[in-house]
């Protein structure tokens, strides 16, 4: 690592090697990690065995493997198949996380816009917000019915409030001069909005964006909770109310397998929309 | 990949479509009160009659929908989303006394198949030992602690227990193992659940759900004016699937595990879990119809326990009491329901291995 030390300036800078290198340097940490969780699981296993541990209260790993390799080898037909409720959730959770992004976002703008009617409405959203939705859940399922809907629903209106808040921060948070400076060449409001004021809410949008996606998934469990014939979260529900704890661990694996790859997704996602924002290189090994 | 999965989805839903169309079958909801698939009354509510064809045979197509709840069921069936719920007693008539057209027509259970249950060594042998402890409820406030407490001032046991809330899964069992609360207030099936996974409890028994009325198949009435047959067709291919049950409640449980592979457990021999499930239907069973009258079907329900309900509930405050209990309930359907060859049923059901 290089070092340039001054009076007021005191910068480390990376060395700018070939992707090779710098793919070397980051296994390492990955293998550091991979061990931890054969630590991780070896101990679990050995505290089931050697304490005894009643599978109602911790299931072995090798138990909840059981469960994993049932869940996805079953035919995609079969209801106990882990890849048709996966896709169920999965439907659930794009379609609400899309519905709530679209409206949060535009409402965001709007409301930060029209900064009046944002002063009005901001109490209620705040109040709404504040509400616990796994309360308003079930009665999705009377306004609604069974299907889809309901569970899309859940899942946009837990998206739509983290995408409202970061729009509106990212409206705000454009510097003022660039737009009068804008409005002095002769921009137009289109032009103001597309070329300055969206490019320059998008860090505050992708900052939203992490949180929603795992909130769209979320909204869909709990849909499903109170009311869904498929889903992970109905497999959930139903392999606890049958005390198959096993079951149950199966499912949270894979919901926080899920959460992961959603989560590198949207760093992707980030890095290309926003490709100016600096962010720390290998922030969960992207 | 990706194109192989969604031609599946593709052609399984078309199949499943052109099928029930092809068949001229009508959709027929009944919505259950509670919102996971378990052995019990799903397995002739649904998974029997459906793999039998009894359902076809009345021109049905039956979907079995979820609820959080026989509350949330009743108001999903009145709002519309089903055709017919599945609903405690004492739920009806609370839904009634709001103005909810619900007429219960069917007894599923005789007996709710609540006991207390305790570890073996528990100082609780008797009803009487329980004020001063801690008991278990799924909910507490929910109605089912008020009645085990009119259960001992009937008794005439004063002083009170202390009830704590467990929800419903593996903490019900932790609960009481790691002696957080001295005894469980939960029902039959569960206890039977836990009795596979090892946990043995003793019973005591709580005499009063036999004063009441039991666990309900409910209908609207503006519906069964208009749909009466499909009503008695869904209650009767329900009442075969019951039958097949009771005589042959192994072949019961295959069907049910056929009907709904989720629910078989991972990681165990297929005939182990059909052996797990045996007692755990056998258990149901037993609350359902073990004090029914002897020779009668089930089904029946008397004016006497939906008086006592209503009754009870009054007086614990859950009700108002001020509505007439004779239009909460139909005696009707009861024969229609029981009108099919008996016999035959029997016979196919033994004759399944």
């Amino acid at each position: 690592m290089s070092s340039i030390k001054g009076e007021h300036l005191d910068v480390e800078l990376e060395p700018q090697g070939s992707a090779v290198r710098r793919a070397l340097d980051l296994v390492p940490e990955r293998v550091t990690s991979f061990i931890l969780l054969v630590i991780f699981l070896a101990g679990w296993q050995a505290a089931v065995v050697v304490f005894g541990i009643s599978a109602l209260v911790l299931p072995s790993p090798m138990e909840v493997l059981d469960w994993l390799i049932r869940g996805f080898t079953e035919p995609l037909s079969s209801s106990a198949s882990f890849w048709y409720h996966l896709g169920v959730t999965a439907w659930e959770s794009l379609v609400g996380f899309i519905g709530g992004c679209a409206v949060g976002i535009l409402s965001g703008f709007a409301l930060a816009h029209w900064a009046k009617t944002g002063r009005i409405l901001y109490p209620y959203i705040q109040a709404f917000n504040a509400l616990p939705k796994i309360a308003i859940a079930p009665l999705m399922i009377v306004w609604l019915g069974y299907g889809l809907s309901p569970k899309i629903v859940m899942s946009a209106i837990l998206v739509f409030f983290p995408m409202l808040i970061s729009s509106m921060a990212g409206y705000h948070s454009v510097d003022p001069d660039r737009i009068d400076l804008a409005r002095v060449c002769g921009a137009s409001n289109r032009q103001l909005f597309w070329k300055i004021i969206l490019p320059s809410s998008m860090p505050f949008i992708f900052a939203g964006l992490h949180m929603a996606v795992v909130l769209a998934m979320l909204g869909a469990i709990v849909g499903e909770f109170v009311g869904a014939t498929s889903g992970l979260g109905m497999l959930l529900l139903q392999y606890n109310n049958n005390l198959q704890v096993g079951g149950v661990f199966a499912i949270l694996v894979v919901l926080g397998a899920v959460a992961f790859c959603l989560s590198i997704l949207m760093q992707y996602a980030e890095r290309y929309f926003c490709f100016w924002s600096r962010r720390e290189k290998n922030f969960g090994g992207v | 990949m990706k194109s192989r999965i969604y031609s599946s989805v593709v052609a399984l839903l078309l199949a499943t479509s052109s099928y029930a169309d092809a068949q001229n079958l009508t959709t027929f909801r009944v919505v259950k009160a509670n919102a996971n698939l378990n052995i019990g009354e799903d397995v002739f509510m649904m998974a029997v009659p459906k793999q039998l064809g009894y359902f076809k045979e009345e021109g049905l197509n039956v979907e079995l929908l979820p609820a959080q709840g026989g509350a949330q069921a009743g108001q999903i069936m009145i709002t519309g989303g089903a055709e017919a719920a599945s609903i405690l007693a004492e739920a009806i008539l609370k839904i009634r006394e709001s103005n909810g057209d619900i007429v219960g027509f069917y007894t599923l259970k005789q007996n709710n198949g609540f006991s207390i249950g305790v570890l073996p060594g528990s100082p609780i042998k008797t009803l009487a030992d329980l004020p001063g402890k801690k008991i278990g409820f799924g909910q507490a406030g929910a109605g089912s602690d008020q009645l085990l407490t009119r259960q001992l001032r009937n008794m005439g046991i004063q002083g009170n227990f202390t009830p704590i809330s467990l929800g419903y899964g593996a903490q019900v069992a932790t609960g009481v193992k790691s002696g957080q609360v001295d005894g469980l207030f939960f029902w039959d099936s569960l206890y039977a659940i836990m009795s596979n996974q090892g946990l043995k409890l003793n019973h005591i028994e709580v005499p009063i759900q036999d004063e009441l009325a039991g666990f309900q198949l409910a209908f609207r009435s503006d519906y069964a004016r208009k749909n009466a047959d499909k009503i008695i067709g869904y209650c009767r291919a329900m009442s075969k699937a019951y039958q097949f049950a009771l005589t042959n409640p192994k072949a019961a449980v295959e069907l049910f595990y056929k009907e709904f592979p989720s629910t078989i457990p991972a990681g165990k021999d297929l005939s182990a879990a059909v052996t797990d499930g045996v007692v755990i239907l056998q258990a149901w069973l037993k609350s359902a119809t073990s004090k029914l009258p002897g020779g009668t079907a089930p089904g029946i329900e008397f004016k006497e326990r939906w008086e006592n309900s209503q009754k009870t509930y009054r007086d614990l405050g859950v009700l108002k009491g001020d509505s007439d209990v004779t239009k909460a309930y139909t005696t009707e359907y009861y024969d229609k329901c029981n009108n099919f060859d008996r016999a035959a049923i029997i016979a196919q059901a033994k004759a399944m291995k």
